[in-house]
């Protein structure tokens, strides 16, 4: 195992997070809580409770997600879509996540300053009143709640008034505008998690949504499982919150996705999991082709729910979501369609063979563990232990997404696959890239050949961790003739040079997103000119913008790329045109 | 019995070592001055004599492989066109060809560059730049810089589009050009070993031969690889036996760290530098001797050493041996010094040698952790070897020593077994494989077999 020093990563005099815990669990003790509307109708002190209990009694659960454009057309929307339900003759969903306004991650006297965006903020307590008692559905005060410097805020409101189920775990990895300060956001963020271990016995619940953080972006579902055990470790071992592990949004396939679900269960004991997000990646403009997407996707997650009991609640994803933000009118369509597949789903699961489930479930439970223990024994070794979340949590931060996984991943170690590791399980994002390779592979192959790409000496290289957008731009430049170096991810201009100049490169292609378009390619034109290359066309394609002081934002750079020299094609289909229409040198550099 | 004689002309002293064909079982040693002034062959004739002389049983003698360092060793001028790209490529496989490399010329090459080759004047130039398919008029333009600089063994190992045209420049001039295959033919891929095989060849075939060590045709047949490349083989006969080892060869003027290793990546998570980690490698630190360079070690060691010892006698001590390059240690105290200077010797060659871990980090990004050379931390073995520390009796000590100072972002190796060439056969270990692998293998683990072995973890 890797034995490296992450003390540095700490900032000095980090607050020992356990203090920040007990304040929060001093506060939760005393918090006032009313019931919510769904509560009482239901007779139970939690969602939590409720679940239980219906699993048992074999009563599905449903979620939605719901953030419009204010509060208000919210709050309307809710009730449109309660009234809908009863009028179709089908159960109302069950709870909703509230898509909040980014504003609310900020603490409440900071939030009027901030740029208004779009989604629902909660300002008074009558707005948080009317969360939990407009209409019996049981929200869950999801994005921007529990996440960022508001965390505290949040949290308070939202117990006072009902709420059971609060997120989200895996926001803590987000920043937010016109906050910089880490150690305050992670103080937050505990003394929130504090709270609601002051109040776990009364069935509250800390809940994440595992695309929202790392995972969103890991290679091997083995890996999500790994770090779901993580995220458990800390809100329940350290901090003493009941956990739920909510995830699902970035699968299509119902196999990998029946038993990713049922390992999840299995790693959260039994205790019923907030949601389980409905596929988002595998709808198309084709919106009424949607609804094969969504009801196969919704039927194996009842199929899952009614064979084992999880108690889970999963979320009809909209047909037309890709495509825009849906109409209430959309989201309950899908809603209806979800309770019709109820009876389908009692006929149909006792007939299902599970063992391959079963299976791939226990496949992904060991590379979870090989995570999980490859993660506690790189953090004990590296200095940071395992007793203090504010360390524990700060350190896992400053690595990044994908350093996490190079370092604790569950797969053997095997140079010959990204990230170093030959995954347990590809996740379907990977799989869908190279589909999506194959496609812009399959559409090269019927143009007609040109010539003027055959031999260009491109350099193509990311400025950040981004390897897919990378790996795009490397196969296709490939296929279409031209004389490919590919430098790989995190590079720095100087060394894009360096590379250029031993390849002589006719074109440097650098895709980014991580804010630094502007300041990134006048390093790299620098360079370039210094180093006598200053013919070296630079492309750049990605996220084109900075993050600039002042501006709480970052801001799109394209026009001042524009000026530096430095093209930004809209696509890679424009990127191989550009680069064959530009003149070629008579002789290389 | 048939005997194998492999002889190490050194700079000071020509080595003699017999070794039983077959068995790999080690008959004698014996060593005599080295004869550079008058002819080389005096010295090898009289060393052989004492290893003879007084054995119970005779011994027929049987091939002869040599190697030789005398006369300065190989000279070698690596040329490139980025500093830490095909530069650093091509001093690399200089220095595993056993070469001094002292100087190492990249960029687009001046007058100035062509005056330090004249002033350096190698024996042999190895010209590197450009990927295959990449630069082309830098890396001429290079050539044509440095063509008639100095009459030197030229090998060719630039881009591979070009390299006959660059062969063709530097030949103008006059002067044996050969073209080999480019260190490294594309960005993320080096290949040094036809470079390395060149270099040595050119040596033996050539240096030695301008060198006016003798007339004798059997030195000019045998001599077949400078003495650091023949370490180097012993170092790669080891890690086939030990899964991967390190040897430390401390001697009066430089350390020279040899390791062989499979896998010398640091895994995933961890950025390697520009170029890979080569698996195997030869460093040489010629700041860090014992007797040449001893007060570079007190000063480059200072604190460590000066809180250990009296600074004022330990000066003296340096000064003394720094004139003396045959001192030998006979008091107590006098091998106090030595194993206080080759502590420090195996110490900062050791971490410049293996790669350090980085762990950086700014506002907003997610921190990236690299190491700057190879992740040594897994290896099994290391021996120490070099003819003042072979006799010390403290020299598993000095090398734990070394070790344990480490701080734990080195990635030198941490637990290893550690093994002392008490013999001081290494060398010829690895002439002796050029003849019989099996037998060099025998004798290798046979000497080290009879060392202590000690293992001391690294304090972190």
């Amino acid at each position: 195992m890797t034995d490296i020093d992450l003390r540095s990563l700490l900032p000095d005099g980090l607050p020992d997070g356990r203090e920040a815990v007990e304040e929060g669990k001093a506060i939760g003790r005393k918090l006032d809580r009313a019931p919510s509307m769904y509560l009482e109708e239901k007779g139970f002190r939690s969602e939590m409770q409720y679940r239980l209990h219906a699993r048992e009694q074999g009563i599905p659960s449903t979620c939605m997600n719901i953030g419009l454009a204010t509060w208000a057309e919210t709050r309307e929307a809710m009730g449109l879509i309660y009234e809908d339900a009863l009028r179709r003759g089908v159960r109302p969903p069950d709870r909703f996540n509230l898509l909040a306004e980014r504003r609310m991650g900020l603490p409440k006297e900071l939030r009027a300053s901030a740029p208004q965006e779009t989604g629902p903020a909660l300002w008074t307590e009558q707005d948080w009143w009317e969360l939990t008692h407009t209409v019996p559905m049981q929200p869950e005060s999801a994005d921007n709640s529990i996440g960022g410097p508001g965390s505290l805020d949040n949290v308070v409101d939202a117990l006072s008034v009902g709420v059971t189920y609060v997120g989200t775990f895996s926001q803590y990895s987000w920043r937010w505008p016109y906050w910089d300060d880490e150690v305050a956001q992670t103080m937050a963020f505990l003394k929130a998690v504090g709270v609601l271990a002051g109040v776990r016995s009364e069935g509250v619940c800390f809940d994440t949504y595992l695309e929202d953080g790392y995972p969103g972006v890991f290679r091997d579902y083995a890996n999500y499982v790994g770090w779901a055990m993580l995220e458990r470790f800390i809100a329940r071992d350290l901090c003493g919150a009941e956990f739920s592990i909510s995830w699902g949004g970035l699968t299509t396939d119902p196999v990998t996705k029946s038993a990713l679900t049922l390992a999840l269960n299995d790693v959260n004991e039994g205790v019923p999991n907030a949601f389980v997000q409905g596929d988002t990646i595998g709808n198309t403009s084709d919106i009424e082709g949607n609804f094969a997407v969504m009801s196969s996707d919704v039927l194996f997650m009842k199929l899952l729910d009614r064979k084992y009991r999880l108690g889970g609640a999963p979320i009809a994803v909209p047909v037309t979501e890709t495509e825009r933000i849906p109409t209430w009118q959309e989201v309950s369509a899908v809603q209806a369609v979800s309770r019709r597949l109820d009876p389908y789903a009692e006929m149909v699961a006792p007939t299902i063979d599970w063992a391959h489930i079963e299976a791939l479930r226990d496949t992904l439970l060991a590379g979870g563990r090989r995570f999980f223990e490859n993660a506690k024994t790189t953090l004990r070794a590296a200095g940071i232990g395992l007793e203090d979340p504010a360390r524990v949590l700060f350190v896992l931060r400053r690595l990044g997404a994908h350093a996490c996984e190079e370092l604790f991943g569950a797969g053997d170690v095997d140079p010959a696959y990204p990230g170093g590791r030959r995954p347990v399980l590809e996740t379907d994002l990977v799989r869908q890239t190279m589909r999506e390779r194959t496609r812009l592979l399959a559409n090269l192959s019927v143009r007609e050949e040109d010539p003027r790409l055959i031999g260009r000496k491109v350099v193509v290289s990311s400025t950040d961790v981004h390897e897919f957008a990378e790996f795009l731009l490397v196969s296709t430049l490939e296929a279409v003739g031209a004389d490919v170096t590919d430098f790989g991810i995190n590079r720095d201009p100087e060394d894009i040079v360096k590379v250029a100049v031993e390849t002589a490169a006719e074109a440097v292609v650098v895709t980014t997103h991580n804010g630094v378009a502007r300041s990134f390619a006048t390093k790299l034109s620098d360079e370039l000119r210094k180093a006598g290359m200053a013919e070296t066309k630079i492309y750049m394609g990605g996220v084109l913008n900075e993050d600039v002081d002042g501006s709480e934002i970052p801001i799109d750079v394209r026009g001042d790329l524009a000026r530096i020299g430095v093209s930004t094609p809209g696509g890679i289909e424009q990127l191989i045109g550009e680069i064959g229409a530009h003149e070629r040198r008579a002789a290389p550099a | 019995m048939t005997a194998a004689v492999l002889a190490d002309f050194g700079s000071t002293f020509t080595k003699i070592t017999l070794v039983e064909l077959g068995s790999g079982r080690l008959i004698s040693t014996a060593q005599s001055p080295t004869t550079a002034t008058s002819d080389v062959m005096l010295g090898f004739h009289a060393a052989l004599r004492q290893a003879t002389a007084g054995l119970e049983t005779p011994v027929e003698i049987g091939p002869k492989r040599a190697a030789s360092s005398a006369a300065g060793g190989l000279r070698v001028a690596a040329v490139g066109l980025i500093e830490d790209l095909t530069a650093a490529v091509a001093r690399q496989a200089a220095l595993n060809a056993g070469a001094k490399v002292g100087l190492v010329l990249h960029g687009n090459l001046t007058t100035e560059d062509r005056q330090a080759l004249r002033d350096y004047d190698p024996e042999v130039i190895l010209f590197c730049g450009g990927t295959d398919g990449g630069q082309e008029q830098r890396v001429l333009a290079n050539a044509t810089a440095i063509a008639d600089a100095v009459d030197a063994h030229v090998i060719v190992a630039c881009n591979t589009r070009i390299a006959e045209a660059v062969a063709a420049v530097l030949s103008a001039a006059g002067g044996h050009v050969e073209v080999v295959t480019n260190v490294m033919p594309r960005i993320g891929a080096v290949d040094i070993e036809p470079a390395r095989a060149a270099i040595s060849e050119a040596f033996v075939r050539h240096v030695i031969r301008g060198k006016g060590l003798t007339e004798a045709p059997e030195f000019f047949r045998d001599v077949i690889m400078p003495t650091p490349e023949a370490v180097l083989q012993a170092t790669r006969l080891l890690a086939e036996i030990n899964g991967g080892v390190a040897i430390l060869d401390i001697g009066g003027a430089t350390t020279d760290v040899h390791t062989v290793t499979k896998n010398p990546g640091s895994g995933p998570g961890i950025e390697g530098p520009l170029v890979p980690v080569l698996p195997v490698l030869r460093s040489v630190q010629g700041d860090l001797g014992l007797r040449s360079n001893a007060i570079s070690v007190l000063e480059t060691d200072n604190e460590w050493l000066n809180e250990r010892n009296d600074p004022g006698t330990l000066r003296e001590a340096a000064e003394m041996r720094s004139e003396t390059p045959d001192f030998t240690a006979r008091t107590p105290s006098e091998w106090q010094v030595d194993e206080a200077l080759a502590t420090s010797c195996a110490h900062h060659a050791l971490r410049r040698h293996c790669g350090t871990l980085l762990v950086t980090s700014s506002p907003g990004r997610p921190a990236r952790i690299s190491a700057d050379g190879p992740d040594l931390r897994e290896l099994p073995l290391l021996v120490g070897t070099g003819g003042i520390l072979v006799r010390s009796p403290q020299a598993e000590s000095v090398l734990s020593e070394a070790i344990s100072r480490c701080e734990s972002r080195s990635l030198v190796p941490r637990r290893p077994r550690i093994a002392i060439d008490r013999d001081y056969i290494l060398a010829a270990a690895g002439l002796l494989a050029d003849i019989d692998r099996d037998a060099a293998a025998r004798l290798a683990r046979h000497a080290l077999a009879g060392s202590e072995n000690t293992r001391r973890p690294l304090q972190t």
